[in-house]
């Protein structure tokens, strides 16, 4: 068996009977016992749940009866997603003993197609603040160097996919948590348009910023993975009321004709990136403008503006959802999650919705600048990851990040691997096009991704 | 947040809004608080007319709740 199937190889394999989900399942979770010790990307493996998954998806193959693509897929979920009779912890000491009585949505919705359940995954605690080491776990580490952080907070999502001990993994997106990790960890990364994917049963970190989705190492994983997620949940009151789309039968369809806009200013101005990620960016834009793309560049608020409404309302929802624990149990959050948190009740109510006005228009400008293009172009992180241990405290305040704007938009938006820097460090771009126009997005995305050799290089740690 | 806080009034804010807070608690946190001043700083504009609404999208529900 390939030491490193993706989801698109493993599911040829298993519809061919090259390999069947037992065997697959067992061969990752041997990677588990063998990897994990050093990455701490797993809170939970559940070997138990995985086999019995295995065995009937293997039961569906022997009798010409799989359910998909997914079927007997190995996966993993962050811990912020429920799971019937499964701990369920946010990576959280205040929830170190929590067992939902029922699935969230998108943990129903893959394991009706087949999936198989390999554990849940570290995250930082309710999926902000990170690297925490006063927790009852601890943080997850980068395959591509382990003294070096994921980024977050799907951390173990994203260190899991690159060292190749899952196939997939579900990441949740308030400020760039599913991009972040995605970048760091040289992966594939996407937040879906706001509502196209089910928040039901995920604990949440904000009631308007909060993205479900998926993380896999390539972007037709994603898109497979996607596709199974994607569709209307009446139990999710900001859920679309459409039909999911079809992600996948375009996927191929090159970016001739199309327009790609570059903001520039995000990362040359807003935030000045280092020279291995612009070489990534100013790469990303002659590939794609070699396959027929046109290549313009697009102006848009400033970063800092986004990062002020974001912060604002972002910090201000989730004081509204921790502030009876904050008053009356802070010490047994960690650090970084309960110190960022708190200044959601310093802020006025006024204060939040002037940020809830600046979202309208910040919005009304990046959709003005997208009726002369279809994809937006800029970096998915600023640097390569640096080291876990010593990071200030309050640096996610000092710089304005690249991903938060399109928490604030809605749109989806997709990091995916653009080259390795200082140490053999990946770094990322960030791709994003219109509102619910995420099939273009991983169809231009997976365009780039084929044109360059990324995918092929693995952590060492990993082999 | 027009003008920036001294660090007496940081503290009343913080007994406000109920945090049981230790002085070196206080004394971190306030230093760090220079950003969220800015941040509201940045998000006023003199220019926004006040009919301008906010992105909550306000929808009147029927009885079954859609």
């Amino acid at each position: 068996m390939d030491a490193f199937p993706t989801i698109a190889s493993a599911a040829a394999g298993l519809a061919a009977r090259k390999i069947s989900p037992v065997e697959l399942t067992k061969h990752l979770l041997a990677r588990i016992a063998r990897l994990d010790g050093q990455l701490h990307s797993f809170l939970m493996v559940t070997e138990e749940r995985a086999l019995a998954d295995a065995k009937a998806a293997e039961a569906r193959f022997m009798s010409g009866q799989p359910r998909g693509r997914l079927d007997g897929i190995p996966i993993a979920h962050k811990d912020i997603y429920g799971t019937a009779g499964i701990r369920t912890t946010a990576h959280s000491r205040l929830l170190e003993h929590n067992v939902p009585a029922t699935d969230s949505t998108v943990v129903r919705k893959w394991a009706e197609a087949g999936t198989v359940m390999l554990g849940k995954l570290a995250t930082h605690e309710f999926a902000m603040g990170g690297p925490s080491f006063d927790l009852p776990w601890p943080p997850a580490r980068n395959p591509w160097n382990t003294e070096h952080f994921t980024s977050g907070s799907s951390s173990g999502t994203g260190a899991a996919v690159a060292a190749g001990l899952i196939l997939g993994g579900t990441g949740s997106d308030t400020g760039g948590s599913i991009r972040g990790p995605a970048a760091f960890c040289g992966i594939a990364g996407i937040k879906p348009t706001y509502g196209l994917c089910s928040r039901a049963g995920v604990l949440p970190l904000t009631y308007s910023m909060d993205h479900t989705g998926p993380m896999a190492w390539t972007v037709e994983d994603c898109a497979l993975l996607l596709q199974a997620m994607a569709g209307h949940d009446p139990t999710d009151p900001a859920s679309a009321t459409r039909a999911a789309p079809d992600l996948l039968s375009g996927l191929n369809g090159g970016v001739a004709g199309l327009r790609i806009g570059v903001v520039r200013q995000f990362h040359e101005t807003d935030n000045k990136v280092n020279a291995t990620v612009q070489k990534g960016i100013d790469d990303a834009v002659e590939i794609l403008r070699n396959q027929g793309a046109a290549i313009r560049e697009v102006t848009l608020p400033s970063l800092q503006d986004f990062q002020a409404a974001g912060s604002l309302i972002l910090m201000t929802e989730a004081y509204a959802l921790h502030e009876k624990w904050l008053k009356t149990r802070w010490n047994e959050y960690g650090e970084l999650f309960r110190d960022r948190v708190a200044f959601g009740g310093l802020i006025s109510g006024a204060d939040y919705v002037e940020a809830v006005r600046r979202r309208r228009e910040l919005q009304q400008a990046v959709a003005a600048a997208m009726t002369d293009v279809d994809i937006l172009l800029t970096a998915g992180a600023p640097t390569e990851a640096p080291k876990i241990e010593g990071m200030p405290k309050w640096s996610s305040l000092e710089k304005p990040g690249f991903t938060i704007p399109f928490n604030l938009t809605g749109q989806p938006a997709m990091t995916i691997c653009s080259g390795f820097g200082e140490g053999g460090l990946p770094v990322g771009i960030q791709m994003a096009a219109r509102p619910f126009e995420d099939a273009l997005l991983l169809r231009v995305c997976q365009a780039y991704e084929k044109a360059t050799p990324w995918r092929g290089t693995r952590p060492a740690m990993a082999g | 947040m027009s003008q920036p806080l001294t660090q007496v009034e940081f503290e009343a804010l913080v007994k406000r809004a109920g945090l049981d807070l230790t002085p070196e608690n206080i004394a971190d946190l306030y230093s760090a608080w220079p950003h969220f001043e800015r941040f509201a700083a940045r998000l006023r504009n003199p220019a926004r007319g006040r009919e301008a609404e906010p992105a909550h999208l306000f929808r009147p529900l029927n009885p079954e709740g859609v």
